[in-house]
């Protein structure tokens, strides 16, 4: 009956390859983890497809019912219009027939043509419901073509909703995917920096602290003993000019003396000489001043002390700049302490224990300029076997000797008495080492100021060869002979 | 020995030790371990004066009600927790968009996403509120009454109304008699005039700040009353309809499907749509308008501003087509057509071709199911030469046959700003179709790359 158009994929053939395309699918999510943004574009376009393929799908059955019905209305309109056609010329004959049973009178006509038209009536009637019944058959299966296309409209759309539901879920994950992706780099790209920057940081940095405190300690101590021995080779230096200029000043000291006492001899003479005249001519008696009178003392023995009064000016010279490089405050209050042990303790006396203190005191302080294989070998000795070796060896290096002890000790207290009169800032350990140093190197120690007093006798002597009494003489003999004038 | 049986039994005392003492805690926890003369006492604490003068607000809200000089934590208090059977006239003004209407809408209905109700609870109660007083208006039953109170409250809060059905008066049962003399007589066309539905006139002109209507004329559930009128439109429902819109100036989008829209109706609205200043999209898929009506869309296209044109599944056939096709060739702000399951055919089919060779606005073109063959893809392939900006096609359903996808290969290698097409069903070898769909590919790819990622947009039908 119906002329069907070239049918389109059926459904189960085009769930079949729609299935194929959903495999592929997965394969391909599978397969291709790179290129995440080409990949989520292909996975949607692909899962978009799916659902509007079933669309189209239903589009092109409803084009092809359409086309069917098309074809229906027009095969049922030409029908009916044939039918239409015969049962008009079935009610012309009808009618045609009327007209002879009118004319008939004789009965057995009449009924014959009765019955001939009793027949087209019926044939007519027949017609219509053989039609009738036609159209309602066409009707039933239109209705069950219509509940099996809801049916199938039905299907479509649960086979979309899935589709949906899959896609939805295909989507979500390969986003999911990709985002983990992108946190996965991210994270990386972030440890790789947080690394780089923190592996200086790690133990590693502790390493190169170490080694640099290390390298800066050496370097420090490199420096300090470079230090050391140029302040050394100056100190030489300073003394050999020292020496040389004592000897210089000593030298320049006597020829000065010397040159002094003859003009003072000359001058005396002189004077003596016009005394003697004056009396002479007075008439009084004159007598020479004893020979004992003008004896020179002599410059040779101001030379007996000029080494000490070297030392001892620089001592002082180096007191006030060390007052601003004071002792230790180790050194300050052990002595302070020892002041204290020892109150009895006069100015230049000294007890043995204070002696012991300061050894102990200044083997503290150097212990640093001992090695340290030397430390190693003390170790396990007593400490007050340790304390004198190690101050003999210090001592060894200072070039101290026991007398000095006494005097530095000496020296220490003064030191620390001038020290309470003034306010310093206690310095660090490492600079009372030079002072000490220089202190220490003078071989020997603050000596009592040498005495001047028989230089200061004689020059008097000299000076008073003419007396008060012979000048009162001479102004009086001055008078008398200006009053001749 | 003794040593031994000590910790043992030490052990054992220690057991029996620790039943007994649980099971008198449990004794004892049964008991009341409060002595209290109060028998409202319980451990809840006693609430804040602030929310007990707010639970005091809530409970007298309606006499009373204190709303604006609260601050926003005890407004969502409020909101929270006062009774949802308040008058609406009263609700409406005095809560704004918040939880009471969220309240309101959970209530009433099982499934509210607010993201289609632009994320306002308020708009989504009331739009739905109105759609389901519409929806079950009866003429002839309802008062009118009924509509124009809802619309006073909340005319300002509707943007959309989507109608999903609109009953017909109520028809009296008919005598025997009567059923039997209306199987003989043919229905006359202007009998109809008994079954006019909802008049829009009494609506449409009150909502000022409406963007969007979707009509349909159908009834939902008519089971085994089903008759023909209830899924059309009377000629004076359409015009009425008409003069509605043409009061609703804010109005975006207009969508009538699935009502039996043919030709004289069609004409109708279309006459006064052409002065509708606002209007950008238009849908009338799922009708039967036929070449006369598409005659007047033509007309429209070139009168007004559309965006979208939606006519699929229609009866629109090649004389129709021209005339759509005229309009498009000067026509500068359409961007979207949809010209599916019509009868187009080649006559169409090319007539559309050839006018966008003139269109650079439209973007969108879907002539699926329109039974247009390998000529009308002859012509879409020269077009696609010149024209640089249409962006998806759909020629799905047609069949094109081997000289059609021929052409299309060719014109895809050339062009590429096509980035959909859609192909599917056109009797077109598989391998070509994939090479096909690997052009299309790469200029969608390419583009992507250019631009950040934006929405695949589906073929909207």
């Amino acid at each position: 009956d119906f002329e069907l158009t070239r049918e389109p994929e059926s459904s189960s053939v085009a769930k079949a390859t729609l299935t194929k395309q959903t495999l592929q699918d997965y394969v391909f999510i599978l397969i291709c983890p790179t290129f995440t943004a080409q990949r989520i574009m292909g996975l949607q376009k692909r899962l978009t497809t799916l659902v509007t393929n079933i669309q189209t799908a239903a589009d092109a059955k409803e084009m092809e019912r359409r086309s069917g019905m098309e074809d229906n209305c027009k095969i049922r309109y030409e029908r009916l219009k044939d039918d239409a056609k015969a049962c008009q010329e079935k009610v012309e004959e009808i009618r045609k027939g009327w007209s002879i049973v009118t004319q008939k009178v004789v009965y057995s006509e009449l009924q014959s043509v009765l019955d001939s038209q009793q027949q087209l009536c019926a044939a007519v009637i027949e017609d219509k419901k053989k039609l009738i019944r036609e159209l309602q058959r066409e009707r039933r299966v239109k209705e069950d073509q219509y509940l099996k296309n809801l049916r199938r409209l039905d299907e479509e759309i649960k086979l979309m909703l899935d589709r949906m539901q899959q896609q939805f879920q295909n989507l979500s994950k390969a986003y999911r995917e990709e985002l983990t992706q992108l946190q996965v780099e991210a994270d990386l790209s972030h440890k790789g920096a947080l690394n780089d920057f923190y592996s200086s940081k790690e133990v590693k940095n502790l390493k190169t602290k170490y080694a640099k405190q290390k390298d800066k300690f050496m370097k420090q101590r490199q420096y300090l003993s470079e230090v050391h021995k140029r302040s050394r080779q100056h100190y030489k230096r300073i003394q050999k000019e020292v020496r040389y200029t004592t000897a210089a000043d000593a030298r320049k000291f006597e020829e000065m003396w010397a040159t002094m006492e003859e003009e003072v001899t000359q001058l005396a003479e002189k004077a003596l000489a016009i005394d003697s005249l004056i009396c002479k001519h007075l008439g009084l008696a004159w007598e020479r001043p004893s020979a004992a009178s003008m004896e020179s003392p002599g410059p040779c023995r101001s030379q007996e002390h000029d080494t000490n009064p070297t030392s001892h000016p620089l001592q002082t010279r180096h007191l006030p700049h060390c007052s601003q490089r004071m002792m230790d405050a180790s050194v300050g209050p052990s002595l302070e302490r020892d002041s204290e042990h020892c109150t009895g303790v006069e100015e230049g006396e000294l007890s043995s224990e204070m002696l012991m203190k300061v050894m102990e005191l200044l083997c503290d302080e150097t212990g640093f300029l001992v090695e340290d294989k030397l430390w190693k070998l003390l170790a396990p000795m007593e400490k007050n076997e340790q304390t004198t070796v190690k101050l003999h060896s210090l001592f060894a290096v200072l070039g101290l000797e026991e007398k000095d002890l006494a005097k530095l000790a000496e020296f220490l207290l003064m030191y620390k008495r001038q020290q309470e009169e003034q306010t310093e800032v206690r310095l660090h350990t490492e600079l009372s080492i030079p002072c000490l140093f220089l202190c220490v190197s003078r071989s020997s120690l603050s000596h009592p100021a040498r005495d001047t007093s028989v230089e200061e006798a004689y020059w008097d002597r000299l000076g008073n060869i003419i007396t008060e009494d012979k000048l009162k003489l001479w102004d009086a003999a001055e008078r008398e002979l200006k009053q001749y004038e | 020995t003794k040593s031994l049986i000590i910790p043992e039994k030490q052990q054992l005392f220690r057991k029996m030790y620790k039943q007994i003492s649980c099971r008198a805690a449990l004794f004892v926890r049964g008991k009341r371990r409060i002595i209290a003369e109060d028998l409202d006492w319980s451990l809840a604490t006693v609430s804040s004066l602030s929310n007990l003068c707010l639970q005091c607000i809530v409970n007298n809200f309606e006499e009373r009600p204190i709303y604006e000089d609260l601050t926003s934590s005890e407004k969502d208090f409020i909101q929270n927790r006062v009774s949802l059977s308040l008058p609406l006239h009263f609700a409406a003004n005095v809560f704004p968009d918040g939880v009471y209407w969220k309240r309101c809408c959970e209530q009433k209905w099982k499934v509210c996403d607010v993201s289609n109700y632009g994320e306002s609870w308020k708009r989504m109660f009331f739009e739905r509120q109105l759609e389901n007083i519409v929806e079950l208006f009866v003429p002839g039953i309802t008062e009118p009454k009924t509509v124009l109170d809802m619309v006073t409250l909340c005319k300002d809060h509707i943007k959309k109304l989507n109608i999903a059905q609109l009953l017909p008066p109520v028809k009296e049962p008919q005598t025997e008699d009567e059923e039997q003399a209306s199987e003989l007589t043919l229905a006359n066309e202007d009998d109809k005039s008994g079954m006019d539905h909802f008049d829009f006139r009494i609506l449409l002109g009150k909502l000022t700040n409406l963007e969007e209507l979707h009509l349909v004329y159908k009834v939902k559930s008519c089971g085994m009353n089903f008759e023909w009128s209830m899924f059309e439109m009377t000629n004076r429902d359409c015009e009425s309809l008409a003069k509605a819109l043409k009061s609703c100036k804010k109005l975006k989008l207009f969508r009538l499907h699935l009502s039996h829209l043919e030709d004289k109706k069609c004409r109708l609205l279309v006459k006064y749509l052409l002065d509708h200043t606002s209007l950008r999209t238009l849908d009338f898929s799922h009708n039967v308008i036929g070449d006369s009506g598409a005659r007047a869309i033509g007309k429209l296209l070139t009168k007004s501003k559309l965006e979208i044109l939606n006519l699929y599944d229609n009866n629109i056939g090649g004389p129709g087509a021209k005339a759509i096709a005229q309009a498009l060739s000067k026509n500068t702000t359409l961007v979207s057509l949809n010209l599916c399951l019509n009868r187009l055919k080649d006559e169409g089919g090319q007539a559309i071709c050839k006018a966008l060779l003139n269109n650079k606005t439209l973007l969108h073109l879907q002539l699926g199911a329109n039974g247009v063959t390998w000529l009308t893809a002859l012509s879409l392939s020269s077009m696609l030469a010149q024209n640089n900006t249409l962006k998806s096609i759909n020629l799905s359903c047609n069949t094109l046959g081997e000289v059609g996808g021929n052409a299309l290969e060719e014109a895809m290698s050339r062009n590429t700003s096509v980035t959909e097409c859609s192909i599917h069903l056109t009797d077109i070898e598989e391998r070509r179709v994939s090479v096909i769909n690997q052009m299309v590919w790469n200029n969608q790819f390419r583009k992507q790359e250019t631009n950040p990622r934006e929405k695949n947009t589906e073929n909207a039908n």
